[in-house]
């Protein structure tokens, strides 16, 4: 079985006088996105050559607030900004460690959030794992139907928070196979 | 996501960096990761994962070794880097000493330290005998959720060919500014007098009676709103009158806050019943004998149901 380990570049780690040796490397997005009033992602000027992937900083957000702070668009626009183009990319995912339940009452701010909630309250999934695996492949599918060749290659991210949370999403995708 | 996965892995082919991530494994302990991948593997057998933030102590406290039936794996981690020599750490004095920068010692000292321990714990586990693959429960319920799921993708794909992203929307909108003061939250839970609002577009459905176009090409009309009101109540809540319809607290949501008034030949379809109707000259037409009913419709499932006339959506009472 073949290993290998994504150093994490993020922006404290990166100057342009002192490149990062040969590897491969990982880029969370989270890193480079600068909050405040007048929000924007920094791109950074990357080695020639340099073998990376991209994380969409899904831990990062969804254990704070369970949003992320940035569009899909913004995310899609600054993975094809970056020069070398990433080997592969991270598809957004709700996966973080937030355990506090979603509000029932709470705005429906995008049709996104809209379907997968109402998909989880159809089927009685209400917890906050059961949305958030909704929201992941929904997303999943949304972007490979949709965004097919936007990136180099797409890559899943299935998991959720808890241990029985992802046996059963093991199951889910197993019952499809029969 | 299984029939998803395996679509994109035939696509990008063997060779390609194509691999599953697995997120949320920070501060799991290394049973508990192994546990995890082992249930994933047992649905994709063969794949390559990427396990995200999988940190050095937890390859050197593996119990066993993963399974056989996984091809490959990959982690990330940023504990090789600079923050290990900050602070009180023991890595401070090393760094000082050296005389180089932080960053400098990070990537000339720490790194190949880093990753020669990773190594050795990869050689460590692989000597380990590997976790039992979980044998999975068949629950039959599943295949009527994904049924739904992969129905409500198809839908989607339909809806949304031409404006993809507005469907991965996924921002709040607490995030903008210009919206702070928004609408009063919706109950998602209660279906029962949400409308979703399409609008007519172009020359051949606008302001016309254009019943037809509503069942044969549907991309003449887009989703713009969804407005929890009684269906006599709807023309007049989406219409601009003294303020902006789009501001009415009837508007669960909607896709612009500057939208056009409801006028002839735009359609109301109920989120409840999915049954349809377009605004007519006078009063409505009754679209409802369609089975193609809206988006939201078609997410509840009621579409999907042989007989229109029976079923109806069961939601679950607001949780405590």
């Amino acid at each position: 079985m073949d290993y290998s380990f994504y150093r994490t570049l993020w922006r404290g780690s990166w100057r342009k006088r002192l490149p990062p040796p040969p590897g491969v490397y990982l880029l969370p997005i989270s890193s480079w996105y600068v909050a405040g009033p007048s929000r924007y992602l920094i791109v950074p000027t990357l080695p020639e050559g340099l073998r990376y992937a991209v994380d969409s900083g899904a831990y990062r957000y969804t254990r704070s607030s369970g949003h992320y702070p940035f569009d899909f668009s913004d995310y899609l626009a600054w993975c094809q900004t970056l020069d070398p183009a990433p080997i592969w990319v991270a598809i957004p995912d709700w996966s973080g460690g937030r355990t506090a339940p979603e509000p029932t009452w709470q705005r429906v701010s995008s049709h996104f959030h809209f379907l997968a909630a109402l998909y989880s309250a159809k089927f009685q999934r209400l917890e906050i794992t059961h949305v958030q695996q909704i929201r992941t492949a929904l997303m999943a599918y949304a972007v490979w139907d949709h965004f097919h060749s936007a990136v180099p290659c797409w890559v899943p991210v299935p998991a959720r928070r808890q241990n029985g949370n992802r046996l059963r999403l093991a199951r889910e995708v197993d019952a499809a196979a029969h | 996501m299984q029939p998803l996965i395996e679509e994109m892995a035939a696509y990008y082919g063997p060779e390609s960096p194509f691999r599953v991530g697995i997120g949320g494994l920070v501060g799991k302990s290394a049973s508990a990761v192994l546990e995890i991948v082992a249930a994933i593997a047992a649905v994709l057998p063969g794949s390559t994962f990427h396990l995200f933030g999988w940190k050095l102590r937890a390859l050197q406290e593996m119990p066993a070794a993963f399974p056989k039936c996984i091809a490959g794996l990959s982690s990330d981690s940023s504990q090789w880097n600079g923050q290990r020599v900050r602070g009180k750490t023991p890595g401070k004095k090393a760094w000082q000493e050296s005389g180089l920068t932080q960053l400098a010692y990070a990537y000339c000292m720490a790194l190949p330290s880093y990753e020669a321990r990773l190594m050795e714990a990869w050689k460590r586990l692989q000597s380990l005998p590997s976790f039992p693959v979980p044998a999975l429960d068949e629950d039959p319920s599943l295949l009527e959720r994904l049924r739904v799921f992969l129905r409500m993708r198809e839908f989607l794909n339909a809806q949304f060919r031409d404006s993809p992203f507005d469907l991965v929307n996924i921002r709040p909108a607490e995030e903008d500014e210009e919206d702070e003061e928004g609408l009063p939250p919706p109950d998602i839970t209660d279906l029962s007098t949400v409308y979703e609002i399409y609008h007519a577009i172009g020359p051949q459905a606008r302001f016309r009676q254009a019943s037809d176009l509503w069942h044969r090409e549907r991309k003449s009309f887009r989703l713009v709103a969804l407005v929890r009101a009684p269906l006599d109540q709807l023309f007049e809540r989406t219409n601009s009158i003294d303020s902006l319809w789009t501001e009415n607290e009837e508007v669960v949501w909607c896709r612009s806050a500057r939208l056009r008034s409801s006028s002839v030949g735009d359609v109301f379809v109920s989120c409840e019943s999915g049954k349809a109707w377009m605004v007519a000259h006078a009063g409505f037409l009754d679209l409802s004998h369609t089975l193609d009913a809206g988006a939201v419709a078609e997410v509840s499932g009621v579409v999907l149901c042989d007989d229109l006339s029976s079923t109806s959506l069961e939601l679950t009472e607001k949780p405590t």
